[in-house]
């Protein structure tokens, strides 16, 4: 009905049959495919808490959300239509937009599960997500010649050949054709591991996601899951709905996998998600399927930024990309901050920005499946999209400029004034203007400089130097590795040039004038956030200083053109100075979070959003079993041990096995020389200034205690220094266990206080000249993170607890006892079962189920040594009810009371009442 | 300094005259009814040798455009630059080379971008100002100009190569596009007043 409607709607518009004339055989083949292909009907649902959340981060997840954007597509439907409307057409270009929005998001779902589909059939082999340990012998040649580098034509005629064997009449995973493409065995087929698969279009988030949203089952939560499991057409509809009620804006599809062999899943599931991301970029633009779906953008749909406009996000706990504790995954998932609905700034918008590690540390322990990101906040899903992509495309947007901004600035600056030529004009400037203007404006310069380029503060100087090395950088769309390297190089030579015009000024007291005080107001955001300066006014509007012009502006874009707006590039030379620094810190601040804004890749963003504990787990940051096998001391200690090796920064770096729980002071390993310092580090110095005792840090962070010794000339910039003070109390458990998902803290309190009283200018003069980088910087972030982690910690402690759910049992639990879920079946429910007296019942129900096929009705258990009384734990005799027959079934199992240890014995030993004995 | 500048633009657009060709791009529907622009080169006689190059036909050529990949989004770069900041950032240089204009639309290489594109992401579609922009780097700026850009082998965007200025009722002029070269103003030492200081 909806189908027709469209038809009709579109039909009228364009004024006759002949605009959208193939769109009924469209409709015809995605209704087939609806019903035949792709059903959509929630089946399991696994509820964790927070260790065993952070356990399942390694395992690949078989549910995803594909969120898509259709602005992309809209807009270019837009365009068509006045391209149309120019050619004299009568067409109405929103209407224009709506329908290709429409079919992008049918065209995403559709070959999507095309796609899939291969996969789960073995029509497509898998392609390795580390496919340095793949056995196949051009697919990682490929992948490793192609680097960084999108689209890459190689990779894409590799791709071009796997498909068209995919397309052959009766082609599986033994067909021949695979050894001649590559070196494709059996087992890079996904053949067997999954059962099917399903997709729905999301309209909103409900109990249908409660796994996001409770970390454990109770009875009112099994109660709203089986209302909205029974009404939940108001939840979910087909991805290939085409109900015009349907938000195509902003989508969540959910995609499920149901697994057949969980092993198997779990060793090449990542592959699965990697092979469908990759296959489904290629296709997009390499193959017709999306004509079924789209009739008239088809065509264009393939130049259309489709990474661009879609992510993936895993719907659990478990991950959809390998977690790993490298900048590229920390960074991609940290994108999770920008899902919120609280609408705070995230530290993606920081000007100098922190580490993502740092981040990562400084956000402490949390809580997990407390619907953290807000799903529920929003009345459609499409609204909890529209925030989520609002905040990550503005960033994404924002991040672009500056990088694309900072890139051309340094390209003209080079190619138009030499350091030498700047130093000269700012030096001119200052003999001219002799006023509180030009002090201003010089000050703010060489505070700038000091900032960014002094080796010896180093805020941010070390971090600079690295841009050129960065990979997050090198795949980002119209830069080289030359580039880059111009713009440092060229930088390096300016800081060179300029500081010690800077340090004249100083000894010369240029700023030291009666009744000159500096106008904090002037300087760059960026500055401002390093010095605590406030970037807003009273009002809350951001201050933003306008380069003074001295004369004519000093660079300009066209000389023909007035000089004035943006036709201005530097308003004088020292704007164009602190532009080239503004530039390069630009750069740097767009690094940091590069891997999950910035890069074009050949397949759509996919990251583990509803997990924090993803990468907490993977840098072994949280240990979800310390609680049962560790000690808190361990954990510390892998703490320290993350915060060591974790800060690249570092110029140290402990080169030894560190076992612990051994106490190890830090001071003796420095005394010992099993502390190695970067070979440009003066040692001497750096002992004598830096006693970094890690030793307290088994139960309170250290101490970290550098001597004060100020260097006067740069007494002017003097931070008065930032002390990072804070007391801590560890508490030494014993965990007191009622229930498996309770943790009641016994013990004493222990306190510990402990500061770190840090001095930037007396840790730039104990490092050498040419240290390029002082752990300072990397100390004050981990001191406050670890400051901000173990306050967290004390609150709330877990060991792992699962609910596996079948949804249709919970509904039909629901609705045999009248509306509400019996609390004996909590537990059952949990572990899958359907509900019986006990748990034990549930286990004999569940094993006859399995192995006859028919449905259990009822079960007895009658203990064996005493017939008597109610069967509890141990052996019994089990009288079941089945609809197979009208008697009872009798097996003897061994059952503890809450079913983990079960046992029954095999059919051929059944026997029971006469019309069901010798049935099985 | 506008003076010698007006002089140049008046010997630039003299010395230069249209080539005998017209550029024409198009939306259409293909035969599955899929909306794909299309492309159509004519030559007059004293060109025709081009159209022959193209397509062994005298008078006229036509051919899709080819895909460009991502630029229905905001992908690259240079289509920011290009849509937002042409005028600022490249000049129009000499006569675009009518060889390599064939090689790269037999090649599939070429695609061309105005303020009507379908992949303008930066402004309204037929936007005037953006329009007037583009139409500033023709000699003649009442001129309506469309920007050539290259594809790379992965049919991405790597360059402006050239522009196609339109005079409707004449032939079009294809002009090869070069980045500006700036010059900074300087301050003499102690003078206060403002001189050109090119750069060596």
């Amino acid at each position: 009905m909806n189908a027709l409607k469209v038809i009709l709607i579109w039909g009228g518009l364009i004024g006759g049959a002949s605009a959208f004339a193939g769109e009924a055989t469209t409709l015809k083949m995605t209704n087939q495919l609806t019903q035949k292909g792709i059903p959509y009907e929630p089946q399991t649902m696994r509820i964790t808490n927070r260790a065993q959340c952070a356990i399942d981060s390694e395992f690949p997840t078989t549910s995803a959300f594909i969120v898509l954007d259709g602005y992309n597509a809209g807009k270019l439907a837009h365009n068509i239509a006045q391209n149309l409307v120019r050619d004299g057409k009568s067409v109405n270009a929103t209407e224009y937009a709506e329908k290709a929005m429409s079919d992008f998001r049918l065209a995403v779902a559709g070959l999507t599960s095309t796609i899939s589909d291969k996969l789960r059939t073995g029509k497509l082999p898998l392609l390795p997500a580390e496919y340095n340990k793949s056995q196949l012998q051009t697919y990682p040649k490929l992948a490793a010649q192609c680097g960084t580098k999108p689209y890459c034509p190689e990779l894409s005629q590799y791709l071009q050949k796997v498909w068209d064997a995919s397309e052959l009449p009766g082609v599986n995973r033994q067909a021949q054709v695979w050894s001649r493409i590559d070196n494709f065995q059996e087992k890079d087929f996904s053949w067997s591991m999954m059962s099917a698969s399903s997709c729905y279009y999301l309209k909103k988030f409900s109990p249908l996601q409660a796994h996001l949203h409770h970390s454990k089952a109770t009875a009112p939560q099994l109660e709203e899951l089986a209302r909205a499991y029974t009404n939940r057409g108001e939840y979910i509809a087909s991805c290939m709905d085409r109900s015009s009620a349907l938000d195509n804006r902003n989508v969540a599809l959910q995609l499920d996998f149901i697994v057949a062999e969980p092993d198997a899943w779990n060793k090449k599931g990542f592959d699965y998600w990697n092979s469908l991301r990759i296959y489904l970029s290629w296709a997009w633009r390499n193959t017709n399927i999306t004509r079924q779906y789209s009739t008239h953008f088809a065509e264009v749909f393939k130049s259309l930024a489709l990474e661009e406009s879609m992510m993936f996000l895993s719907n659990s706990c478990k991950s959809i990309t390998k977690p790993a504790c490298d900048s590229e995954g920390l960074s991609i998932n940290s994108i999770r901050e920008l899902a919120k609905s609280n609408g705070k700034a995230t530290e993606h918008s920081a000007q100098t920005p922190q580490s993502p590690e740092s981040n990562l540390i400084s956000r402490g322990a949390r809580g997990v499946n407390d619907d953290f990101l807000g799903t529920r906040s929003y009345d459609t899903a499409s609204d909890w999209v529209e925030n989520f992509r609002k905040n990550y495309v503005n960033h994404r947007g924002s991040m672009k400029n500056r990088f694309q901004s900072s890139l051309q600035m340094m390209k003209l600056i080079n190619q138009t004034l030499d350091p030498d030529q700047l130093n000269i004009t700012f030096q001119n400037l200052l003999v001219t203007h002799v006023n509180s203007n030009m002090r201003n404006e010089a000050y703010y310069f060489c505070t700038e400089l000091r900032l960014a380029g002094d080796k010896r503060i180093d805020f941010l100087r070390s971090d600079i130097d690295r841009i050129p090395q960065l990979k997050s950088l090198l795949s980002v769309a119209d830069v080289s590795n030359a580039d880059l390297e111009k713009a440092l190089n060229y930088f390096s030579r300016y800081v060179d040039k300029m500081m010690p015009l800077c340090e004249s000024l100083e000894t010369q007291k240029y700023w030291q004038e009666l009744d000159y005080t500096v106008d904090k107001s002037g300087f760059n955001v960026w500055a401002k956030e390093l010095l605590q300066i406030p970037v807003v006014d009273a009002s809350g509007q951001f201050i933003n200083p306008s380069a003074k012009v001295f004369g004519q502006p000093f660079l300009v874009w066209r000389q023909d053109m007035p000089a004035t707006g943006d036709n201005v590039i530097c308003a004088s030379s020292i704007d164009c100075g602190r532009k080239v620094i503004k530039a390069m810190v630009d750069l740097h601040a767009v690094s940091v979070y590069a891997d999950a804004f910035l890069p074009v890749s050949s397949e759509a963003v996919a990251a583990n959003v509803f997990n924090p504990y993803t990468e907490l787990k993977a840098c072994k940051i949280y240990d979800p079993w310390y609680q049962t096998k560790r000690t808190h001391k361990k954990f510390l200690v892998d703490l320290a041990n993350t915060a060591v090796f974790g800060f690249t920064a570092l110029p140290i770096f402990i080169d030894v096995n560190f076992s612990y729980p051994k106490v190890t002071s830090f001071k003796s390993l420095v005394q010992q020389g099993k502390i190695t310092y970067a070979p440009n580090v003066d040692k001497a110095k750096m002992e004598a200034a830096l006693v970094a005792d890690f030793g307290p840090l088994i139960g309170a962070p250290c101490a970290v205690s550098i001597a004060p010794t100020s260097n006067a000339a740069l007494k002017y910039y003097a931070f008065n220094g930032i002390s990072v003070n804070y007391c801590d109390s560890k508490t030494k458990n014993s965990g007191q266990v009622e229930k498996p998902d309770e943790i009641y803290n016994t013990g004493k309190t222990r306190s510990y206080c402990g500061g770190c009283s840090l001095n930037f200018i007396s840790v730039a003069s104990a490092g050498s000249g040419i240290i390029e980088s002082t752990p300072l910087k990397g100390f004050v972030y981990l001191f406050r993170a670890i400051y901000n982690f173990t306050t967290g910690m004390k609150d709330d402690v877990n060991i792992p607890k699962t609910y596996n759910l079948n949804l249709k049992y919970v509904a039909d639990t629901y609705k045999a006892n009248n509306g509400r879920i019996p609390e004996h079946c909590v537990e059952q429910l949990g572990a899958g079962l359907k509900c019986f007296k006990d748990m034990c019942s549930a286990r004999v129900a569940e094993h006859v189920e399995r192995i006859t096929g028919t449905q259990v009705q009822d079960v007895f258990l009658q203990s064996d040594r005493d017939t008597d009384v109610q069967f509890t734990s141990g052996s019994a005799r089990a009288w079941v009810k089945t609809n197979a027959c009208d008697g009872e079934l009798l097996l003897n199992i061994s059952c503890t009371h809450n079913g983990e240890k079960f046992f029954a014995t095999k059919p051929n030993s059944w026997s029971g009442t006469k019309s069901c004995r010798g049935k099985f | 300094m506008r003076l010698i500048y007006l002089v140049f633009t008046l010997v630039f657009s003299a010395s230069i005259s249209a080539q005998a060709l017209n550029l024409s791009a198009k939306l259409e529907q293909n035969e599955s009814g899929s909306y794909q622009r299309m492309l159509k080169l004519t030559c007059e006689s004293q060109e025709a040798q081009v159209c022959q190059q193209l397509c062994q036909h005298d008078s006229e050529c036509t051919g899709a455009e080819p895909l460009c990949l991502n630029c229905a989004g905001t992908t690259w770069g240079l289509l920011k630059t290009l849509f937002t900041d042409v005028e600022k950032v490249y000049e129009a240089g000499a006569k675009f080379s009518l060889a390599t204009l064939v090689e790269g639309l037999k090649a599939q290489k070429f695609v061309f971008l105005d303020s009507g594109s379908i992949y303008n992401y930066y402004g309204p579609s037929y936007s005037a100002t953006m329009q007037s922009k583009i139409n500033s780097l023709c000699p003649n700026s009442q001129q309506e100009a469309i920007m050539g850009v290259r594809l790379n082998a992965s049919r991405i965007p790597e360059k402006i190569e050239f522009l196609v200025c339109k005079t409707p009722g004449e032939s079009d002029l294809f002009l090869s596009i070069k980045e500006r070269i700036l010059k900074a103003q300087s301050l003499e030492p102690n003078s206060g007043t403002l001189t050109i200081k090119e750069k060596p």
